[in-house]
């Protein structure tokens, strides 16, 4: 027979050991919100105190294949990357709108935007003072996104050359686009568009494509 | 008479000699080649390609169509190789493989979408090999396409012009895409969209009208083929 001052000890452990584990629970779940809200704050360059500027958006048809440049205007970064990255965002807003000419999933697309330096092209010499300005923008792009992208050889094609003209028209030194899904190389966009080329931005839509290496 | 008896039978073993040469150098000319056409129904197995619609994959319909497409074809007796005959995933290099070893004069990438409307036709986006008049035993995989991509250019001309006579919506363009790049073959992508809000994808009279506009095309290309440089 357990005394009876046993079983009480007993079932007041038991309870005091129950409530720290949901302490405890709660206050990592509190330390775990603390935390997502310190990466939210990583500074992208704020756009606060800017001024709407004019930019130009490429934006697809699906009825005809076609670009067509948009004027609109927009509260951009000075920093080069994370302009090119609003750019994009305010791009890929229009074609959430369902009756875009162009609809596509309304999901974050675009991860991040880095800049490279391009070689001189060849037959060029590269002297100290002399390189090459044009640059190729690499586009990280959201994996949900690429998972409900329509799929189609059109449909595929517009979005990439929509980004890499939308890029070029109003930051003509990106010249080239490179795009990747979720930080990896993946073999196309949603199994027709080749994503292991790079995609030329010409400035002229009709003229854009992706890049040759025979 | 022994020595002119073997120089007789040797001019003769040179006769043959050239005979078989040349016949093999003739037969390997455009003009000389049985006019074969290759089908790729694009997707299959695994990879499912576009869902077109509830319960239609893109697989399954481009290879109805290029089934459907192969039998008129061999009704005009023009001969027909398929990339695919069954619901099987196969790389874009067997592809490619199978379209050259047809020696076949067209090379066509059946595909579908539901984006946009009509008909997508697609050449690659390899610029013109700089000596396209010269005829190389080798081939870079990988750009072999740039060999005859005027040839390409001419059948979606051809392929065009048939599509407009049935009032179907065209838009043509340039892409980089599996197998057309190895494809020693003149070779253009079809991608069947939609025709318009009221005509989907599976309406079989619009489907019919596909199939007859290509058949046109590449009975019209039969002999326009022979005349490519």
């Amino acid at each position: 027979m357990i005394p009876r001052w046993q079983q009480s000890i007993f079932w007041i452990l038991l309870i005091s050991v129950v409530g720290m584990a949901a302490f405890l629970i709660r206050l990592r779940e509190g330390a775990q919100d603390r935390l997502l809200a310190v990466q939210d704050a990583v500074p992208l360059a704020s756009a606060i105190n800017a001024q709407p500027v004019p930019v130009t958006l490429m934006l697809a048809k699906d009825s005809d294949g076609s670009l067509e440049p948009v004027q609109t205007s927009a509260m951009l970064p000075a920093e080069t990357t994370s302009r090119a990255r609003a750019l994009l965002v305010a791009l890929f807003r229009e074609y959430a709108v369902p009756e875009s000419p162009h609809p596509l999933a309304p999901l974050p697309a675009v991860l991040d935007v880095y800049l490279l330096p391009l070689p001189m092209p060849p037959g060029q010499a590269q002297t100290q003072n002399q390189t090459n300005p044009d640059e190729m923008a690499v586009v990280n792009l959201s994996g949900n996104f690429v998972a409900h992208h329509p799929s189609g050889i059109e449909v595929e094609a517009l979005t990439l050359l929509s980004v890499a003209n939308t890029l070029h028209a109003n930051l003509p030194q990106i010249t080239q686009v490179h795009f990747l899904v979720d930080g990896q190389l993946k073999d196309t966009l949603a199994g027709h568009a080749d994503l292991t080329q790079n995609y030329l931005a010409t400035g002229n839509p009709a003229e854009s494509s992706v890049e040759s290496r025979p | 008479m022994r020595w002119i008896k073997n120089t007789v039978k040797m001019q003769i073993r040179v006769a043959v000699g050239i005979l078989f040469l040349a016949a093999t150098v003739l037969s390997a000319q455009p003009g000389n080649l049985p006019y074969a056409v290759a089908l790729d129904a694009a997707h299959g197995g695994i990879d499912s390609g576009a869902r077109l619609q509830t319960g239609l994959d893109e697989k399954t319909f481009t290879l109805n169509l290029a089934t459907s497409l192969a039998t008129q074809l061999q009704a005009h007796s023009i001969s027909v190789t398929l990339t695919r005959n069954a619901d099987i995933d196969i790389s874009g290099d067997a592809r490619a493989e199978s379209m050259n070893h047809a020696q076949a004069a067209a090379c066509l990438s059946l595909h579908a979408t539901a984006s946009g409307n009509g008909i997508h036709l697609y050449t690659s986006s390899l610029p013109q090999s700089a000596d396209p008049g010269v005829q190389r035993s080798f081939l870079a995989w990988k750009t072999a396409q740039s060999s005859v991509i005027q040839q390409s250019l001419r059948l979606e001309s051809e392929v065009n012009t048939a599509l407009v006579h049935e009032q179907i919506p065209v838009l043509m363009g340039r892409t980089m895409l599996m197998p057309l790049e190895s494809a020693a073959c003149p070779a253009i992508v079809v991608e069947v969209a939609p025709r318009d809000a009221s005509t989907p994808i599976t309406d079989a009279k619009y489907q019919q009208q596909i199939v007859d506009a290509l058949v046109t095309a590449l009975t019209a290309w039969s002999t326009d083929w022979r005349m490519q440089p």
